[in-house]
């Protein structure tokens, strides 16, 4: 057994406030037992119709842009929220419950530390929420942090 | 094959027609028509316009140069937030705004409505200018940054962030009514004129351009085929320019009906003269009319094209709502005028022509030759007949004459599939006259002299003023590319409302919905189709105006706080920041 319980903890995020309540929680946690951390943010690979009917950019431009975007934000984030720590920022594409759990696969995370979104019952009723989705096939435990 | 697919297409929108036809029935009544004598959605869409007017000292005439200096990207700077600059934002908007209602929409206000509709299509375009300014200046302010860069936006936003968390029912209410409403006026009004009007033009049956704009459609927003997307999104506003070129050559030739033209429109306006056909004219038939088929076209105050200007690469909401205010002008004062002048000077709207009508769509009653009838009278005595069915010998109706949409319908006959006279009885639906097939072969249908209605009307009129056939092709090609863009389009805004509503999980799901609406558009009767488009959209616009007004405060706030300030065009500003 590694000296720290929890080497690698993967933390995605959507900066929604339950999300940054994670964040918290998982540089509590890093700062105690040493872990490093890795933000991620899962954005959509797909961009609508409509934009991509009426803009001269081509798909790719406007997608490197929005990774571009988002991994500035995920280092803000970082920067804030967890200082003096080495932290990986990742921004991929595609169905989010699906590229977290590959992710955590790929890096060997040993931990997973994610927010509870808060959609309305109707939403959860029909689609689920990702944290559900990523709690059934992770390959490794998944620390929840509800709303306080 | 090919009839086994007619006949299954015959059953679906049957079925459809008659369940979902009453209820839209019975909501247009009271969006559209309660109370009678003073429609409330009407005072309360004119009555918003007018006060947001006035709030914002007459934006929509100070702002109009201001407004084209931003849409030619004067102010552009790449680095703002956002998917879309100011031009693409507006031709987004466009594509979806400038559809089927400036061709088909405006022929059903004058049909409907007589000439004078379109001085009223006018009016909600002026008032609308300061709708649209107002929410799509609200749309930019509010909206939601995602990580990414993206942006989502719309009154769903506006009415959370800026009324505040206790507003979200109202909130929540408008995206499942725009929701509801991109399955009416941006999808299945689209897909219905357009097969129509290729069936009126071509004979193809409707099916078959059900099935294939379907295809296409969903090849843009499910298969995520971009080209096709972008052909459209190329090929509409260069139509739009055509279309207004055609009509413009048809009134500079006739140039001298012109001040007719427009004294028919306002004269009728306020004293509209009993319309052909036999419908008695009455002032608030024509207001309705006009404020409809307005509202339709330029979407003012109905809170759809804000959520396409919330993408805009801006960091000022003011010019984006500057920008977005020329579209009802765009849309209704030059297009719809277009249109309009086009029916009205060469007569079309007045024009009888031979047609065949759906049996479903007709209205009988029971009286033999009428000369001059009064189709008011006519009807309380048929709700008072005994008699439940007319004998049809020969394709003729025995003791009974038939109306199409309040007119007459002269020399009509009953006609079966392949064209010969059908024999028979039907049954007449004593509220509303409509027939059914009791005794006979189970197809049929009504050919008959009478008024025009709808792009086919339009048709019509620009058949009368360009030479050989180009009008109707004009036209056709218009309806087309208007019809699929405008399709396109609003399957974003339903993407939005999706996403905002269920997550954008539920997406595709939405999508592949949209897509089945599309083709069912084709194939069910006009009016169905129309008055359940008319319901939505008349609904989606009450939460949205409700905002706009209690919001109104903080737009004149950040207008004035715009128009303080002094605004130098990107390409002037500091060396340092320039890129």
């Amino acid at each position: 057994m590694s000296e720290t319980l929890y080497t690698t903890i993967l933390v995605p995020t959507d900066l929604s406030p339950p999300s940054m309540d994670a964040v918290r929680h998982a540089a509590r946690l890093a700062d105690r037992i040493g872990s490093r951390v890795i933000l991620t943010y899962v954005m959509e690979d797909k961009l609508p119709a409509m934009i991509l009917a009426h803009t001269t950019d081509t798909e790719e431009q406007l997608l490197d842009r929005h990774r571009e975007h988002a991994r500035k934000a995920l280092v803000d984030v970082a920067t804030d929220l967890l200082p003096g720590h080495e932290v990986d920022c990742i921004v991929r594409q595609g169905a989010d419950h699906e590229e977290i759990v590959a992710l955590a696969r790929e890096i060997g995370a040993d931990l997973i530390v994610m927010g509870m979104h808060g959609h309305g019952f109707l939403v959860h009723a029909l689609a689920g929420s990702t944290t559900e989705r990523v709690l059934h096939h992770a390959p490794c435990p998944v620390l929840v942090v509800g709303q306080h | 094959m090919l009839d086994w697919i007619e006949r299954l297409s015959d059953s679906i929108s049957e079925v459809i027609n008659s369940s979902l036809g009453p209820v839209a029935d019975f909501l247009e009544g009271y969006v559209w028509a309660w109370p009678e004598s003073a429609p409330l959605l009407a005072i309360i869409l004119l009555g918003t316009g007018l006060y947001v007017t006035v709030r914002l000292a007459f934006i929509q005439l100070k702002g109009f140069r201001h407004a084209i200096a931003i849409t030619r990207g004067v102010y552009d700077d790449p680095k703002d937030a956002g998917d879309l600059d100011h031009f693409q934002a507006l031709t987004t908007a466009l594509s979806a705004t400038v559809g089927i209602g400036n061709i088909a929409g405006v022929a059903i206000a004058i049909r409907l409505g007589g000439p004078g509709a379109l001085f009223w299509m006018w009016v909600t375009a002026f008032f609308g200018m300061a709708l649209k300014y107002s929410e799509c200046t609200l749309a930019v302010k509010y909206r939601k940054l995602n990580v990414d860069g993206s942006v989502s936006g719309g009154p769903m936003y506006y009415i959370e962030k800026g009324l505040g968390r206790g507003w979200k029912w109202m909130a929540v209410t408008f995206a499942a009514l725009a929701l509801v409403a991109s399955f009416g006026g941006g999808c299945m009004n689209q897909s219905n004129t357009l097969a129509g009007q290729v069936e009126a033009h071509f004979g193809i049956p409707t099916i078959y351009s059900a099935i294939v704009f379907s295809a296409i459609v969903g090849m843009v927003i499910i298969g995520g085929i971009r080209r096709i997307g972008r052909v459209t999104s190329i090929l509409a506003p260069g139509m739009a320019a055509a279309y207004v070129l055609a009509a413009m050559y048809i009134l500079a030739v006739n140039y001298t009906e012109i001040p007719n033209g427009f004294a028919l429109i306002f004269k009728n306006a306020f004293a509209p003269e009993p319309l052909v056909g036999g419908a008695a004219g009455s002032f608030l038939m024509t207001l309705m009319w006009g404020i409809r088929r307005g509202l339709f076209s330029n979407e003012a105050g109905q809170g759809s094209a804000p959520i396409a200007h919330a993408t805009a690469k801006t960091d000022e909401p003011v010019r984006e709502g500057l920008v977005a205010s020329l579209e009802p002008f765009i849309d209704t004062l030059v297009i719809c005028t277009m249109t309009g002048l086009v029916i009205v000077m060469t007569g079309a709207y007045k024009e009888k022509v031979e047609q065949t009508v759906a049996l479903s769509e007709v209205e009988a009653v029971y009286q033999i030759d009428a000369g001059d009838p009064q189709l008011v009278e006519l009807r309380e005595e048929r709700e008072a007949a005994d008699e439940r069915t007319i004998d049809i010998v020969d394709g003729r109706p025995v003791g009974a004459t038939l109306f199409y949409l309040a007119s007459v319908l002269e020399d009509a006959r009953i006609e079966d599939r392949t064209g010969s006279a059908w024999t028979g009885r039907v049954a007449v639906e004593p509220e509303d006259g409509t027939l059914s097939i009791v005794e006979g072969a189970n197809r049929a249908s009504v050919v008959g002299v009478g008024l025009l209605i709808g792009a086919p009307l339009t048709a019509q009129g620009f058949k009368h003023g360009l030479p050989g056939n180009w009008g109707n092709y004009v036209v056709t090609i218009a309806v087309v590319l208007f019809a699929v863009s405008t399709g396109i389009s609003w399957s974003y805004y339903g993407d939005r409302a999706t996403e905002y509503l269920f997550g954008s999980r539920a997406i595709p799901v939405y999508r592949w919905i949209f897509i089945v609406f599309f083709f069912l558009g084709s194939i069910l009767p006009l009016s169905a189709v129309w008055t359940y488009g008319d319901v939505a959209l008349g609904l989606m616009s009450l939460p949205n105006l409700i905002a706009l007004v209690l919001l109104s405060g903080s737009v004149a706030a950040m207008t004035a706080q715009y128009f303080s300030r002094k605004h130098v065009p990107f390409r002037d500003r500091g060396k340092g920041d320039a890129t």
